[in-house]
């Protein structure tokens, strides 16, 4: 039996069987319910028993001994990129192996920005932005003496696709980075729209994928924005790896940034010249252990199936929605309506603070985020001062929402609010 | 439900809770000899503090700004503590004293920056204005 699945059913009690610290126990003994995943999803123990066994049974470095281990390491090695970049509909020459998004953002800001962006150029990013695909670029613009600005976001918390046009129409943009769900209000943006308006003004298009990687089917080549970063520990992998996803076309023109051994060709005290792809851009020693972990969790997501996945999201996003709009002191940020958002829902509570409101759910052994979530400019915008934030992964569950619910009635008990 | 005097016993205790409700010197002063802003970076909670000194003496405090229970109780724990105390006083105020006055023994490493970001703001006012 696949995990997960019964019958082609989604089943999220046995797939919760796959995770072991979901049966933790928290403050004594509380039932620990995890609502925290938008920050980092939980691993199933099929990730950890393949890190384990690589570090156990295979542990050497890749590309470079001629020996047993070093030529199954490389294989382990090149056959988990394959699974990775096939997960997205990608191909293995056009993913670019990172820590995690953030780096995958600031390397194309590198490695793509700092040739093709000069001066009077506009780069666009969004009020709705983690900080992640907007410092780096407000950054670039600054060295570049370029401009720099951000899409409007609506009140109900989507973005503003005239003032988007308004900006194309100006004709200096040069880039657009924009995120596919947001973290903070888990808005999904009209991405394909958004590439569209884009390509036609002749801008790139960057997309963070942070929170749409492991809650929807995301395929690479169909759609058509020219790159798309991610982080493999937000979608039942590993910390430490993620990626970075670059159109055929444009990823061998962009230039390595960080230099050194398993990237180079020939090197003379004259000149380097560098590897081929996918090796080009990789300088030193990588995760391997890591990628074979996030591979895992790829074939993982695969088994369930990525729309069984999103229809499961949207169930609960629809649930927690009608709970917590529900409750008085509780006014939920980001859209009202299901369909256009994904991942989680997060809101304000009445006269207490989100810190407070994060401490007093723990009490009740739920796990939420509290605070601006890298996304200042949004909660400023909106004069947010911090915002609570429950969000899910594909082992969440309704009954996990009721408790959360139910604890946030405590919050009134303390605070008298 | 437990009622409300067994959850406080940990962390929200009944004095935080008071000065968090109603905190103390919060406001603006008229004339200030000295203003420092902070932000807690982890939340973007934004304080900002403000001094009348007087022959080394804090004659006057004040503070502003947005923050949770923690922030808020040791904003208004800190500003009574100084509040007429000489420059070498204030420059002493520890972690410790407003743990004591909150009456608590320790504090979780994720609400540090809570319960310091009024007391980091002084001791950086402190230093940067040598006084």
């Amino acid at each position: 039996m696949l995990p997960g699945i019964i019958d082609g059913m989604f089943d999220v009690q046995k797939i919760r069987k796959d995770f072991p610290i979901l049966s933790r126990k928290v403050q004594g003994s509380k039932q620990l319910v995890y609502l925290d995943s938008a920050a980092t999803s939980q691993k199933p123990q099929g990730v950890l028993d393949a890190m384990n066994e690589y570090y156990t049974h295979f542990n050497a470095n890749v590309h470079r001994g001629i020996h047993t281990l070093g030529n199954e390491s490389t294989s382990v090695f090149q056959n988990s990129r394959q699974k990775i970049a096939q997960f997205f509909g990608a191909d293995d020459n056009e993913l670019i192996l990172v820590r995690n998004t953030t780096e995958g953002l600031n390397a194309l800001c590198y490695m793509w920005g700092e040739k093709h962006i000069s001066e009077g150029d506009m780069i666009v990013s969004t009020e709705m932005e983690h900080h992640s695909n907007f410092v780096p670029w407000q950054q670039l613009a600054k060295r570049k003496h370029a401009t720099f600005t951000a899409v409007h976001v609506h009140e109900h918390g989507e973005l503003d696709l005239h003032h988007l046009e308004e900006l194309l129409k100006t004709k200096k943009v040069k880039l657009i980075a924009v995120v596919h769900v947001s973290n903070a209000i888990g808005t999904i943006n009209p991405i394909k729209r958004i590439v569209e308006l884009s390509h036609q003004y002749g801008a790139k298009v960057i997309v963070d994928g942070a929170q749409s990687a492991s809650h929807m089917p995301v395929n690479f080549h169909k759609l058509e924005y020219d790159a798309y970063a991610f982080s493999g520990h937000k979608m039942l992998g590993p910390m430490g790896i993620g990626g970075l996803l670059v159109r055929a076309k444009i990823i061998d023109e962009l230039q390595p940034y960080v230099f050194g051994g398993g990237m180079i060709d020939t090197v003379s005290v004259e000149e380097t010249t560098f590897a081929e792809l996918p090796d080009k851009y990789i300088a030193g020693t990588p995760d391997v252990a890591s990628t074979v972990g996030l591979a895992v969790a790829c074939g993982y997501l695969n088994t369930i199936d990525m729309k069984k996945a999103f229809q499961h999201d949207q169930e609960l996003v629809a649930y927690a929605l009608e709970k917590l709009s529900a409750m008085k002191n509780v006014k939920i940020v980001g859209p009202l309506d299901v369909k256009k958002r994904c991942g989680s829902v997060a809101f304000l509570y009445h006269g207490v603070h989100a810190h407070d409101v994060a401490q007093i759910l723990d009490s009740e052994g739920v796990a939420v985020r509290s605070g601006h979530h890298c996304t200042m400019p949004l909660h400023t915008k909106f004069g947010w001062i911090a915002t609570t934030r429950a969000s899910f992964n594909v082992y969440s569950t309704t009954h996990e929402i009721d408790v959360l619910v139910q604890a946030l009635q405590k919050v009134k008990v303390v605070f008298g609010k | 439900m437990e009622n409300r005097k067994e959850f406080m016993s940990d962390l929200y205790q009944e004095i935080i809770l008071e000065h968090a409700k109603y905190p103390h010197h919060f406001g603006e002063l008229q004339h200030p000899t000295h203003t420092l802003k902070g932000v807690n970076a982890r939340c973007g909670d934004m304080l900002e503090l403000q001094l009348i000194v007087v022959n080394g003496k804090i004659q006057e405090v004040a503070w502003k700004g947005n923050g949770c229970a923690i922030s808020t109780a040791s904003s208004s724990i800190l500003s009574d503590l100084i509040k007429g105390k000489t420059i070498a006083y204030a420059k002493k105020v520890s972690i410790k004293d407003l743990l004591k006055e909150m009456g608590l023994e320790t504090i979780l490493p994720i609400r540090e920056k809570c319960l310091t970001l009024a007391l980091k703001i002084l001791q950086n006012l402190l230093n940067k204005s040598n006084l």
